[in-house]
């Protein structure tokens, strides 16, 4: 949850760019609203209980060999993503529709649906900070706004 | 080529290539689909970007 924490402190940024935000989980209706909105962002969550558009967009799975005995870049990526205020919920990720083994993934989408910015994340830690989604944001507006 | 691909630094739009043929990439359409909301009605990712640019992400469980 500390993914949705983060981007929920970061809302009001998104706004100003107005950029709207959808986060997608791994959950049913009721679970993303329970568990979203514990943490104020159920509005923003969208329950994909059979990772449709996971598969849709091709976020690879990882492997358990690769999460237990982690690369030095999963490492590093790791020790980025706490210093960012991410980690890992274990226990959130036993919960019955979740896929423990599916990476994360982020997409910036301009109005009419042509992907403008498209990240896949290459292990599990690798989903950038609310920091730097918004850094893509701001570049890949402005790019567009121009061209 | 390796099956996964680093992203450096620098290189925001790199993408995991040799995993990701056939799938959408930057210039592409987003991928779209049906979901059921809180209150139990079909609703489209689409409808996000219908009226304006939209960061989706895709987090692993509940992030």
């Amino acid at each position: 949850m500390e993914s949705l924490t983060q981007l929920r402190e970061k809302l009001s940024e998104f706004e100003k760019l107005s950029v709207r935000l959808g986060c997608i989980v791994q959950g049913t209706a009721a679970e993303a609203a329970e568990i979203c909105g514990q943490y104020g962002m159920a509005e923003k969550c969208i329950p994909d209980p059979e990772k449709e558009s996971y598969a849709k967009l091709g976020l690879d799975r990882t492997t358990l060999g690769a999460m237990v005995f982690a690369s030095d870049e999963l490492k590093a990526r790791r020790k980025e993503n706490r210093a960012a205020g991410f980690s890992v919920s274990i226990k959130k990720s036993f919960m019955p529709h979740c896929d423990i083994f599916l990476l994360p993934g982020a997409a910036l989408v301009e109005r009419g649906g042509k992907i403008l910015w498209l990240h896949r994340g290459a292990h599990p830690g690798d989903l950038p900070s609310a920091e730097e989604l918004l850094d893509r944001v701001r570049e890949n507006l402005q790019i567009s706004r121009h061209s | 080529m390796p099956a996964v691909q680093r992203r450096e630094k620098g290189d925001e739009n790199m993408c995991v290539a040799a995993t990701s043929k056939g799938y959408p990439e930057v210039g592409d359409a987003a991928p779209d689909f049906v979901y059921q909301d809180g209150g139990g009605n079909e609703r489209r990712l689409s409808e996000l970007w219908d009226d304006g640019p939209t960061l989706i992400v895709w987090l692993r469980h509940f992030g």
